[in-house]
Formats: structure tokens, C-alpha cells, sequence
């Protein structure tokens, strides 16, 4: 069989991924944008606090051979701050700030 | 067409077209048939292999939307061990895990049904270690942190606690 380079592309349904994020663009991010605390005792933990309350934390893989987060950490990291993974990334390139995640968490009724 | 290494391979590709092209011998396909995930990055088995005492029962493998079946995911019952971290224990070592690849790229990502914690790993038993940790350390903040707590995070710990509790 010969498929013609003019010939009409067949469905091609392949899910869209995320581009892995740099894990420390990430956790520069956690630090300074949403000023979350590193936990002593892991450091790959960090807490959110607003107004005297911890309102979310998230854990950041740190395996040794990937430095980058895929669409699935990412997402699970999303989830542990109550946002989407669009949100999330939103964060990461800046295209978010710090009151458009506590709006979300507003309209969310979370805060 | 069902589980297997064909399926896999064929998903990653993404187009029967393409594939009944390189089966006949083609070298020349349109490109933008290709898919541009990463080929074959942790799916090179079916079903990850377990060592025999951590698998129970295997419940659900649910299929993902890309039109082939790509064993990647599955919700399985995890005999974990150990079920104690210093004060803290397991109410029951049986846990119901969702273990997954999604992004095929190679790292194994473990969550289960009650908490936000998870873990992650080259295989699915690594990752199932890094969730265990993840897990005990998360109920062990939770817990000593409670009075501070706001109220999603609140409602998680007593979720958890159906599931860890601490003990002297």
C-alpha cells in the first residue's frame, strides 16, 4: 500500500499533552509567585498559608533521572492546589498571578 | 486489537494509515500523521510486571480516549508494606491505587481515592514507594497542623483518616 503525499490525512486522535515543566521553573514558582513555605522536615513539600490558614500544600517529585514534570505530575499538583492544570501553567508562565489564584479559590468557595 | 505490545506501538503512532504504510514497506508518509508524542516511552509491557506478594487483584483497566487501547492506567488493589511509618498506620494495607503513564514519558504516577497525595517513579513499584512516603508524610502534617487548617485541606485529613490513623 502507497499512501499518496496529497492524499487526505486520516483522523489522527492522539491526546493532547502538556509540555513538561522544568521542575526548579516550578518550584521557583511555588516559592515566589503563590510564597508557599518549604517544609523542614521534606523538602519537597510546600504549604500554602492565607490569612493564618494553610490553605493548600503540594508535593514536588523529585526522582532522580527526570528533571522535568510531565502532564501527569503536573496535573497531580493541580489537584493538591485546587486548580486545573491550564491554571497551573497559567502560574508557571507568568500569564497567572497570586490574586488570580486566590479569585479562583474565591469563586471556588474554598476561601 | 486488544491489550498488548502491537496495540501500544500502534497508538504511539497514532494512524492505521501510517501503520498499513510501514507494514507495506513504505518509507514515505505524510508527516503529519505522525504522532509527536514520545514513542514507546514506558509502555514497552502491557502491564508493568509486579513482584508477586504487592499484586492482589487486578479490578480495572480503564481505556484511554485515543481510539486504541493503551494499557498504561489501570486502578488496581495494592498489598502495601509496610503499612506503619513511625506513629502512624494504615487502617487497612489493602489500598486501591491508580497507577499511570498517561503522558508516556516514562514516569509511573500513583494516586489513590482519598487524598491529593501522590507518587511518582520509573516503575510502578518505585512509584507506589514514593506515594507511600508521600502519603504518611502528608497525614503526619495534616494531623499535628489541624487547628490550622483551612477547609478543603480539613476536609481531606478526615477523609484520610478513614483510611490512617495515629497511634503512641
Amino acid at each position: 500500500m502507497r499512501v499518496a503525499s496529497n492524499a487526505p490525512l486520516p483522523q489522527s486522535r492522539t491526546v493532547d499533552v502538556a509540555p513538561a515543566l522544568p521542575r526548579e521553573t516550578v518550584e521557583h514558582m511555588l516559592t515566589t509567585k503563590l510564597g508557599m513555605s518549604c517544609d523542614p522536615r521534606d523538602h519537597r513539600w510546600y504549604y500554602l498559608t492565607f490569612e493564618g490558614r494553610t490553605i493548600a500544600s503540594t508535593f514536588v517529585s523529585a526522582g532522580g533521572k527526570y528533571r522535568t514534570l510531565g502532564d501527569d505530575l503536573v496535573s497531580k499538583m493541580a489537584r493538591q492546589l485546587y486548580i486545573n492544570s491550564g491554571f497551573f501553567l497559567g502560574l508557571v508562565k507568568c500569564t497567572k498571578s497570586l490574586e488570580d489564584y486566590f479569585d479562583a479559590r474565591r469563586n471556588n468557595g474554598s476561601l | 486489537m486488544s491489550n498488548g505490545r502491537f496495540a501500544t506501538e500502534t497508538a504511539t503512532f497514532g494512524s492505521m494509515a501510517l501503520i498499513e504504510a510501514i507494514a507495506a514497506g513504505q518509507r514515505e508518509v505524510p508527516w503529519r500523521a505522525v504522532s509527536v508524542r514520545t514513542p514507546m516511552a514506558g509502555t514497552a509491557v502491557p502491564f508493568p510486571p509486579f513482584p508477586a506478594n504487592r499484586v492482589v487483584k487486578r479490578r480495572v483497566a480503564p481505556p484511554i480516549e485515543t481510539g486504541y487501547e493503551i494499557p498504561t492506567t489501570f486502578l488496581d488493589a495494592w498489598w502495601v508494606h509496610p503499612s506503619r511509618r513511625r506513629d502512624i498506620r494504615l487502617t487497612t494495607p489493602l489500598l486501591h491505587l491508580e497507577v499511570s503513564d498517561r503522558d508516556q514519558d516514562g514516569v509511573f504516577v500513583v494516586s489513590d481515592t482519598f487524598s491529593t497525595a501522590y507518587g511518582a517513579g520509573e516503575t510502578p513499584t518505585s512509584a507506589v514507594a514514593d506515594y507511600l512516603e508521600s502519603v504518611f508524610h502528608h497525614f503526619d502534617w495534616l494531623d499535628r497542623n489541624e487547628s490550622t487548617l483551612g477547609r478543603d485541606l480539613r476536609c481531606e485529613l478526615l477523609a484520610m483518616r478513614r483510611y490512617l490513623s495515629r497511634e503512641p
